[in-house]
């Protein structure tokens, strides 16, 4: 069943209906655009028609034969939803006729679907109970026939249930899964009053090919598909806008909630149709796993203790604040102003961010400020940077629409960006080609409808000479466009990279013994994208997280300019981000080299103007990276770390090197929700808020800036930017502000991209995407219109250059990591949810070939071994990787595949080299010391705290 | 910090600027990029290792990148004093000897 608040117009807006034409709807006129359905014009007219198939987010039907109507000059009661309008068109929606049609259908629906609606979890928000009514009927003439009941309910998906006995098999379901999913896990089985919706083969839905979108259960008119959480704690009683916290698509909601004041409690969470960005989709994790925000495993009350061997201690927030001050000036005082630093999140929202850098560069007095995105899209910002002029993707996510080849280079957005995923094959359902460059054979390859075009089936580590041949074949071959680069990029970069690119040792045929890839399908995809008309290049962390991740963005960069590719809608690049808000910490100046808008802290302007209304004089130099930090730790002059929401123990590779990094320091202050990996190293715990506890704003990958809206009250007391104030007061700088939007109007005022930002403005425009300034008032969602941001575009020769990271004899295989959907990152959110159904474990995914000369079987405890470090886990034996290459993922600290990488590096950035480790497999029958320790470790009892009750199902 | 990382790290950005540009001019981009991305302490350590061992380890382009830099800059020590203004306010009381 839909939102609470919204209206249903019955069938879609028709596509190209530029013309309009006028039609009367029970005598009302109406101007709607061409194509318009008659049932749609009603409604547009504020005349509902009665439906029960129909709904706006799907194509129409025309089964249900509930919303007939009369128009003037047919015959017959065509059905209003399948009915397009034509110029004067005058039509009828109510007459005897109509209404005695209608309730013969709605008497057949009730005699095997009763109006038993007191005990039904849809009561008051059913289609059924109010078409029934509209139409008079309270119960069916019709007795004595078969009825599908007794059936059992359908349970086995935590999120929610399916009931047959509450099924009207409008088809619905099906739809949704099919049009706006895109898994074509649903049909509709049988035929006649043997009808019935089944999932894959007739499966309960957890063991079927459903990926727990939700997409059936919201386009279900009645309640046979309900959420658990709907069942379990009734109806929602209001909704409230916010955006999700979970990948970098950042999809709008409504989180939907019951109670007052401290009592409210979320019910569940529907995907805003609204949203700019996801357009009223979600997926299993945004739409479900939000139990963790009232997980029992919450920390609420602040912690402190005197090492990382003693016992947390409760204290009070006046207590834990004022130690974690008194500790970083002493640590300061003892070994210098830049022995500290801190860590902000791609997790919290620019507002939190951007104080977190404020209090380093301020507070701290150094630039010894990072992100987590050091360790996934840095190669973005500056690969981007210095070819087009802006470090961000260049696309709105809805110019997909108009791509006519879409190449996916080192991303999995079925796993990573499923909501985006769904929009992407919409499009090549429409006809769009599709070329992947992925070692793994990833879900996009060959799913329902949909097989790539090229599938690039690359050796990890070759990218950049993959990029090399591609651009081999666009400028030897004809396929550059000469016209736009001369007009729009710097003519002596051009001929130089161009010079370079056309060396016959960057051809397809000699690269094919580096990347694997058959030379023949290098010149396909090159000249399939180069004529594509339409070229779109989507990339992700197979890309960046390289030692010449940097390399390969500019590749990228250089093989879009080439090709005419950027700077209108269905082109441009793409990076797809990770975590909900990793642009916007980028934006923020979360990155120790640069103020917000990526400018450098060495500018005197700049600079200037971040210390006249600071107040307080800035460091010109950069500051330390995270993995200069951990370097700077173990050589003893770095000393205190101030770290919010993020978990880099877990995340960051070479596990044993961070390790012994953090065990170094004298105050290490974490700031989160759980006493996560980090957290072990801590000595002040500071409980930070979720992002239903919360105002601020995201900025997605598509630099869309939404409202983040606090929901709930913050269960420790306090939204995380108000702790950073607590805390920089402390340290004899006071941050002040009333509100999280007084800290976006302080960014407005420093940041040129955001000059017109505000939550004013977020909240009539909804969202809005960056730069929105006086030239762009209400946001700019194509870049590079006209010309490039730094002028002229920049091409940039990518000489390819093999990683360091060699297989042996000793380490035969290369591992590369990665995400799948229902965990995210370290999965300290997930694992916290119903989500570890799908997936309780890392395993490692070893091809056939590989597992038999090991002896390994499927579900076989494996050693998995690099020259950093050894972990134990499952294997898989799975033919979506190719031979000599294994995969696994990170979102649990159990396994912690990071144990195993290494510290290369991308050279510009230092983005860790994750996709690329030599190791080896063996068979094992028992894990690891380290696993042996943290399993006892977490046996253990937990620290005192005060715990509290889940409030919603997790 | 660990030389041999910084080592690492000046090599693989000469390697990028290597096809970029005719070696004068690469070298003129290592160090510039050293100077715009690495913090002052790591820049002293390379620059006291290529005094000391006259940059041993280092391609001929990073080599010549860190000599640059020798010539021309030095960033200040990690030991500088707390910052004047506001932040520099004296430490809350519980602060440890």
């Amino acid at each position: 069943m839909y939102a609470i608040d919204y209206e249903d117009f019955g069938t879609p807006a028709p596509v190209n209906g530029a013309a309009t034409v006028t039609v009367e709807v029970d005598g009302r006129p109406v101007t709607v655009p061409d194509g318009t359905s008659v049932m749609r014009a009603a409604a547009l007219a504020g005349v509902k028609v009665p439906k029960l198939c129909a709904t706006d987010t799907l194509k129409a039907f025309g089964s249900c034969r509930l919303c007939l109507v009369e128009i003037e000059g047919r015959k017959g009661y065509p059905a209003s939803c399948t009915t397009t309008v034509a110029a004067g068109m005058k039509i009828r929606t109510q007459s005897d006729k109509l209404l005695q049609l209608r309730r013969g259908v709605i008497d057949l629906y009730v005699s095997d679907h009763p109006l038993e609606c007191a005990s039904c979890p849809a009561q008051g928000h059913c289609e059924l109970e109010d078409m029934a009514a509209a139409v008079g009927i309270t119960g069916s003439s019709y007795t004595g026939g078969a009825m599908h009941r007794p059936m059992p309910k359908d349970e086995s998906n935590p999120y929610f249930a399916f009931d047959p006995q509450l099924c009207i098999v409008c088809s619905r379901c099906v739809r949704a899964c099919d049009e706006i999913q895109g898994t074509f896990a649903l049909t509709i089985q049988g035929r006649g009053f043997g009808s019935k919706v089944a999932a894959s083969q007739d499966q309960p839905f957890l063991d079927s090919e459903c990926v727990s979108c939700g997409a059936c259960i919201e386009s279900c008119p009645t309640g046979a598909l309900t959420e658990k959480s709907i069942i379990g704690l009734g109806q929602p009683e209001r909704a409230l806008d916010t955006t999700c916290a979970y990948c970098g698509v950042g999809c709008g909601f409504k989180a939907e909630v019951r109670g007052e004041g401290a009592d409210v409690e979320v019910v569940r969470m529907t995907p805003d149709r609204a949203g700019k960005a996801n357009h009223g989709h979600a997926c299993i994790k945004g739409r479900f796993a939000w139990g963790y925000a009232t997980h029992s495993d919450r920390v609420l009350k602040p912690m402190i203790r005197e090492t990382i061997r003693d016992e947390w201690r409760e204290v009070s927030w006046e207590e834990a604040i004022g130690y974690a001050a008194s500790e970083i000036r002493r640590v300061q005082t003892k070994y210098g102003r830049d022995s500290v630093g801190g860590i902000t999140s791609s997790r919290c929202t620019n507002e939190e961010t951007f104080l977190v850098q404020k209090l380093v560069r301020a507070a701290f007095g150094n630039n010894n400020v990072d992100t987590c995105a050091r360790v996934c899209h840095s190669p973005t910002g500056y690969g981007l940077k210095n070819t087009l002029g802006e470090s961000a993707g260049t696309q709105a996510f809805d110019s997909v629409m108009n791509a006519d080849v879409v190449m996916i280079i080192g991303a999995n957005p079925t796993d990573g960006h499923p909501v985006f995923a769904s929009q992407l094959k919409r499009r090549l359902r429409q006809g769009a080609k599709l070329i992947i460059a992925d070692p793994r054979e990833i879900a996009l390859v060959r799913t329902p409808h949909i097989e790539a075009d090229e599938h690039l089936q690359l050796k990890p580590g070759t990218n950049v000479a993959l990029l090399n041949a591609l651009a081999h074949v666009v400028v030897t071959e004809g396929l550059a466009r000469e016209a736009y680069v001369a007009e729009r990029c710097e003519p002596d970069s051009y001929a130089k990279w161009k010079a370079f690119v056309a060396e016959p040792r960057n051809s397809p045929e000699e690269s094919e013994s580096i990347t694997g890839v058959p030379a023949e399908r290098v010149r396909r995809a090159a000249r399939l994208y180069a004529r594509a008309g339409n070229g779109a290049i989507y990339y992700g962390l197979g890309v960046t997280e390289h030692s010449q991740g940097t390399t390969a963005v500019m590749g990228i960069a250089n093989l879009a300019m080439a090709t005419g590719n950027l700077g209108r809608e269905g082109v441009g690049v793409s990076p797809l981000r990770g975590q909900n808000n990793v642009q916007g910490s980028c934006d923020m100046g979360s990155f120790p080299h640069e103020f917000s808008a990526y400018r450098h802290v060495s500018d005197p302007v700049v600079r200037g103007s971040f210390e006249e209304v600071w107040g307080v004089k800035l460091q010109a130099e950069p500051g330390l990276r995270i993995p200069n930090m951990f370097e700077a730790a173990l050589d003893g002059t770095f000393k205190g770390m101030y770290v919010q929401g993020e978990d880099f123990v877990q995340s960051d590779p070479n596990t044993h090197h961070v390790s012994a990094a953090m065990a170094s320091l004298e105050i290490c202050i974490v700031q989160d929700l759980f006493l996560n990996e980090v957290a072990k190293f801590a000595h002040v715990f500071l409980p930070g808020s979720s992002f239903l506890e919360k105002d601020g704003t995201f900025t997605n990958a598509e630099r869309r800036t939404s409202r983040v809206r606090k929901i709930i009250e913050p269960l420790a007391g306090y939204q995380d930017w108000e702790i950073t104030c607590l805390l920089s007061e402390a340290l004899g700088y006071p941050m002040r502000y009333g509100h999280a939007g007084e800290i976006l109007e302080e960014i407005a005022r420093l940041t040129p991209t955001f000059a017109g930002m505000s939550f004013e403005k977020i909240d009539r425009l909804g969202s809005v995407q960056w730069p929105c300034n006086d030239a762009a008032p209400e946001g700019t969602p194509t870049m590079h219109v006209g010309q490039f941001v730094r002028g002229k575009g920049k091409f940039w020769p990518t000489e390819y250059v093999p990683t360091s990271e060699r297989v042996t004899s000793r380490f035969p295989l290369i591992l590369t990591t990665g995400r799948i959907l229902t965990q995210y990152n370290v999965g300290a959110q997930t694992r916290r949810t119903r989500n570890v159904i799908w997936h309780a474990e890392d395993v490692l995914e070893i091809h056939p070939h590989d597992a038999e000369m090991r002896g390994i079987s499927d579900g076989d405890w494996v050693g998995l071994t690099s020259r950093a470090g050894e972990t134990v886990l499952r294997a898989k034996v799975s033919e979506k990787i190719a031979p000599g290459v294994v995969y696994t993922t990170f979102h649990f600290p159990e396994t912690n595949a990071n144990v195993v990488t290494t510290e290369n590096s991308d050279w510009a950035t230092n983005c860790p080299e994750y996709k690329v480790t030599a190791v080896e497999v063996v068979l094992v029958n028992q894990k690891e010391a380290w696993q042996k320790r943290a399993e006892a470790e977490r046996a253990a009892p937990l620290p005192a705290r005060k715990r509290k009750p889940d409030r919603a199902p997790a | 910090m660990n030389i041999d990382l910084l080592i690492k790290m000046t090599n693989e950005i000469g390697d990028f600027f290597a096809g970029t540009a005719q070696p004068e001019e690469a070298a003129r981009a290592v160090a510039n990029h050293l100077k715009r991305y690495w913090e002052p302490r790591m820049r002293a350590q390379m620059l006291a290792y290529y005094e000391q061992r006259q940059g041993a380890g280092l391609s001929d382009l990073a080599r010549s990148a860190v000599a640059l830099l020798a010539a021309g800059a030095s960033g200040p020590a990690a030991g500088a004093p707390l910052p004047a203004g506001p932040g520099s306010g004296a430490p809350p009381q519980g602060t440890k000897a």
